[in-house]
């Protein structure tokens, strides 16, 4: 039977003059010479993706060229994605070239341009919970389970390698009257102020975050949920992709470090106080993330004068800010706000306060098959409260980093 | 030629369901309507009204889980001098119920990959006329024209949001030719030519709700869209389709045998809103057709062979905007999925006592494979089943009436049935494309099944004229996957 088949198949192809389908070449060529840094990326992602069936092939470059073989004709949109750190700080990558008829093997050159990085802080959970510790009577509070997750609101590839996350020190916020030791020329205006700075750890090509993906910090990478031990009952973290875990806490052994997650790095600590961990306030505070424009560096740290004492801390430039969000106590410390636009218009804060179980996280709608969240500069259009915190809420893509 | 709606045809509603001398002709269905000038039909006129309803999920998920209509057929022969001339006139009106992934097409089938497909269930109706004419012109002794003419159109709706009105038709005009010689011998040769044309127009009741859809390519690989706020209008199927055949006939006093073989090129072009004309795909189809047919006195035999070939064509286009064009530009066509299909019937009957006689015993069988393949991401879809059939006939006399009983009972193996897809389907609400129709048809395929059929005709002499009176019913019961299928039919035939 096959070979009848294989003789009438034969006859109707000759017949009907079947044209052989066939695929091409496609060599993308990476235009750097809009980048000016001395660094630039090793490789590149180079995606081509068909507009018409959005099926896709990806390749990493060598240095700045690709070739993509087995390309069927079409019409497909050609983009680029890479990144470089240079003295600690990553800047990222992008280019695309939009319909490019593919009809023979074909060259495409893609300029390769900085990305204003569209991170965004998808869920905040700060407030913690109570717990009542094996053996004991009376519930506790409990902390350790508080985390961070930040989501690509992008259509490019971004690569946090760098990426530093902390809190504004809320000592700075009445800055009349205060003095401040920042370099000269420099407007306190232009700065808000944090006393760590923790830091994504990698090269600039380690940990790159796809469109709708997202990455989950937490301040203890465990299994918050198991029972007979000290970590109380709330979520399991123990898979989250960083945990705020040094050295110096480890040596004081508050802290279990999860060998199996990856740890963020202290950028900068200002003083000499121990840290015993990094635990945000359960009232909510200021949270930033940032790329820095300058190399974290202790002697970039300055202190602020409020005419009484005089405190260490490290400067964060407003324009190197990519995401901030105030959260508080209640709605009466709304007029503690400390920042406006273009940071945060807005404050939020979580209805049943501290160790109460709630989170923060941010709207969104899925668009084009992702979701796509809420990013207006006010915390209270963009976010709502959530009486059960979760890890990527929505079903959003996980990196792929382990 | 004939507008087909699917449905009665899923399960066996036994061979012999139409008796006549039409179809019990050698050559009424080859498409060469010279051979009649040579073997011409005895004179006969009929005049049928029939209704069928059917009810069951083991079919093909686009053809619905219920089926039920009437039609009306008149058919007849006439002889202006030496002329053998044939016509038959069809009228449907049907509906089907619970019909699944399909807006677009009015009968859809494995060989068109481009449509539009949703996941609502649906009821469709329909409405078919069909009109076909053959004559035959004898030319001497020896030699014989022919002319076959057919015109179809149908009228189709979707009931269900995304809902659709669906307009088809048919164009057929075939010329023919036959040469005889020795008195045994006659050989035909026929070329033919078919124009089809299809409209299909997506509307909304609710339009506060755009409905998500698909693009199919084939094979599930699709695109997401949505009908509502203008984005997929009109899309046309504009098909031509050229045949040539070749026919032998040897007949003697005892037998009469008749061998044919056919080759039908067909080019369909799939055109999206009918102002700018987007082109979104093209199939290419080749039909092999072999059929051999015996009339003896005691021993029918039928065996008829297909081998379909469709290239599933998809453009690289682009809209020109530029002067005096403003409008879609192919930049390149790619066969990027293929579809395979063999179909083989075969049928004999045994007559102990002619034609005419009381018994008549049958063994029947039937085979079909479907190989289809998109080629990147590749994804293929394979299925096969062979049937076999044994079946009886009794014809009773009750005084000046005649009783015929029709039984049939089947088996049905599944072969083969596996769909296997490596692309992906971005929108959540499509995913049941991947998840639930081909698996369905690749199960289907695959299915072992029982079936059996009853047919009861009744005539009724009347002077020179006579009533025939049918009712059928067949079952057809699968083994290893849920569901059934039965059906009845019902019809009234006067013939003169």
């Amino acid at each position: 039977m096959k070979k009848i088949f294989i003789i009438l198949a034969g006859i109707a192809l000759l017949a009907s003059c079947k044209t052989l389908t066939k695929t091409h070449i496609v060599t993308v060529n990476i235009d750097e010479s809009k980048i000016t840094s001395s660094v630039k990326p090793e490789s590149y992602s180079v995606t081509i993706k068909n507009v018409v069936t959005q099926q896709e092939k990806n390749v990493t470059s060598t240095k700045a060229t690709a070739v993509i073989e087995g390309v069927y004709a079409g019409v497909y949109n050609v983009s680029i994605a890479g990144s470089a750190t240079e003295d600690g700080i990553t800047k990222n990558y992008s280019g695309t070239v939009a319909n490019v008829s593919v009809l023979a093997d074909a060259t495409v050159t893609v300029a390769a341009e900085v990305v204003e990085p569209a991170l965004v802080f998808k869920e905040i959970y700060y407030t913690g919970c109570k717990y009542t510790a094996p053996g004991a009577e009376k519930e506790s509070n409990y902390f350790k389970d508080q985390f961070y997750e930040i989501y690509n609101n992008s259509d490019n590839t971004i690569y946090v390698d760098g990426l530093c996350i902390g809190t504004v020190y809320n000592r700075t916020v009445n800055t009349s009257g205060y003095t401040y030791s920042l370099p000269e020329g420099e407007d306190v205006k232009d700065y808000v102020f944090t006393q760590y700075v923790w830091k994504v750890p990698g090269d600039g090509t380690q940990y790159p975050l796809q469109p709708g993906e997202s990455f989950v910090m937490a301040q203890q990478a465990l299994n918050h949920t198991l029972d007979g031990n000290t970590y109380g009952k709330s979520l399991d973290l123990s898979k989250v992709e960083f945990e705020f875990i040094s050295e110096e806490i480890i040596a004081n052994g508050r802290c279990t470090d999860n060998p199996d997650v990856p740890n963020m790095l202290v950028g900068h600590k200002c003083g000499t106080n121990k840290t015993l961990q990094w635990l945000t306030s359960a009232t909510g505070e200021y949270y930033v993330i940032w790329f820095p424009e300058k190399k974290i560096a202790p002697e970039n740290e300055i202190t602020f004068d409020n005419g009484i004492s005089t405190f260490p801390v490290y400067p964060i430039k407003k324009s190197d800010i990519i995401d901030a969000v105030e959260a508080g106590k209640d709605e009466a410390s709304s007029k503690n706000k400390l920042y406006f636009s273009p940071l945060d218009d807005g404050y939020l804060f979580c209805p049943e306060g501290n160790y109460s179980f709630q989170s923060i996280a941010r709207k969104g709608e899925t668009k084009n098959g992702r979701l796509v969240l809420v990013d207006t500069n006010n915390s209270n259009n963009d976010f709502e409260y959530k009486t059960d915190p979760q890890l990527r809420r929505g079903g959003v893509g996980a990196p792929n980093w382990k | 030629m004939a507008i087909l709606i699917l449905g009665f045809c899923t399960i066996s509603a036994g061979a012999w369901d139409d008796d006549n001398p039409w179809r019990n002709s050698l050559w009424s269905g080859t498409g060469n309507a010279s051979g009649l000038s040579f073997k011409p039909v005895n004179k006969y006129h009929r005049l049928k009204l029939g209704g069928v309803y059917e009810q069951g999920a083991f079919n093909l998920i686009q053809e619905g889980t219920g089926f039920k209509g009437v039609d009306f057929t008149a058919e007849g022969t006439a002889n202006i001098k030496k002329v053998f001339l044939w016509g038959r006139f069809d009228f449907s009106n049907t509906f089907r119920d619970g019909a699944n992934y399909n807006v677009m097409l009015f009968n859809p089938r494995p060989e068109m990959p481009f449509y539009v497909a949703d996941v609502n269930s649906s009821n469709w109706r329909y409405q078919t006329y069909n009109l076909a004419a053959k004559a035959a012109f004898p030319l001497g002794e020896a030699f014989a024209l022919g002319i076959d003419a057919g015109y179809d159109c149908g009228f189709g709706a979707k009931q269900v949001d995304p809902r659709t009105a669906t307009y088809i038709r048919n164009i057929h005009v075939g010329p023919s030719f036959t040469f005889k010689w020795k008195e045994k011998n006659i050989l035909g040769v026929n070329i033919a030519y078919t124009n089809n044309f299809e409209r299909s127009t997506p509307t909304l009741s609710n339009i506060n709700i755009q409905q998500t859809v698909a693009l199919m390519r084939g094979l599930g690989n699709c695109s997401a869209s949505t009908v509502g706020g203008g984005t997929i209008r009109a899309y046309l199927y504009k098909e031509h389709c050229v045949e040539g055949g070749l026919q032998y006939n040897y007949t003697t006093s005892d037998i009469d045998l008749l061998a044919g073989v056919k080759y039908i090129w067909e080019r369909c072009d799939v055109i999206h809103d009918p102002t700018k004309q987007e082109p979104m795909g093209r199939t290419i189809t080749s039909r092999i057709k072999a059929n051999f047919g015996l009339r003896a006195a005691k021993h029918w035999a039928d065996v008829n062979l297909a081998y379909n070939h469709t290239n599933g064509i998809e453009h690289v286009k682009i809209y020109d905007t530029s002067p005096g064009v403003n409008g879609y530009v192919i930049q390149a066509s790619n066969v990027m999925s293929t579809y395979d299909i063999i179909r083989a019937d075969a049928e004999y009957r045994f007559m102990p006592r002619g034609k005419e006689g009381p018994w008549a015993f049958g063994v029947n069988a039937k085979y079909y494979l479907e190989s289809d393949e998109y080629v990147a991401p590749q994804s293929t879809l394979n299925g096969s089943f062979v049937r076999g059939g044994l079946c009886a006939d009794r014809k009773i006399d009750i005084g000046k009436t005649m009783l015929e009983i029709y039984l049939e009972a089947g088996f049905r193996a599944g072969l083969a049935g596996e769909y296997i897809f490596t692309s992906t389907i971005t929108s959540p609400k499509l995913q049941a494309i991947k998840d639930d129709f081909y698996p369905s048809i690749a199960a289907y395929y695959k299915a072992h099944a029982a079936d059996v059929s009853l047919r009861l005709a009744y005539d009724i002499p009347i002077k020179k004229s006579s009533i025939r009176i049918i009712a059928s019913g067949a079952f057809a019961k699968p083994i290893n996957i849920s569901g059934n299928r039965f059906g009845v039919h019902l019809g009234v035939e006067y013939r003169f």
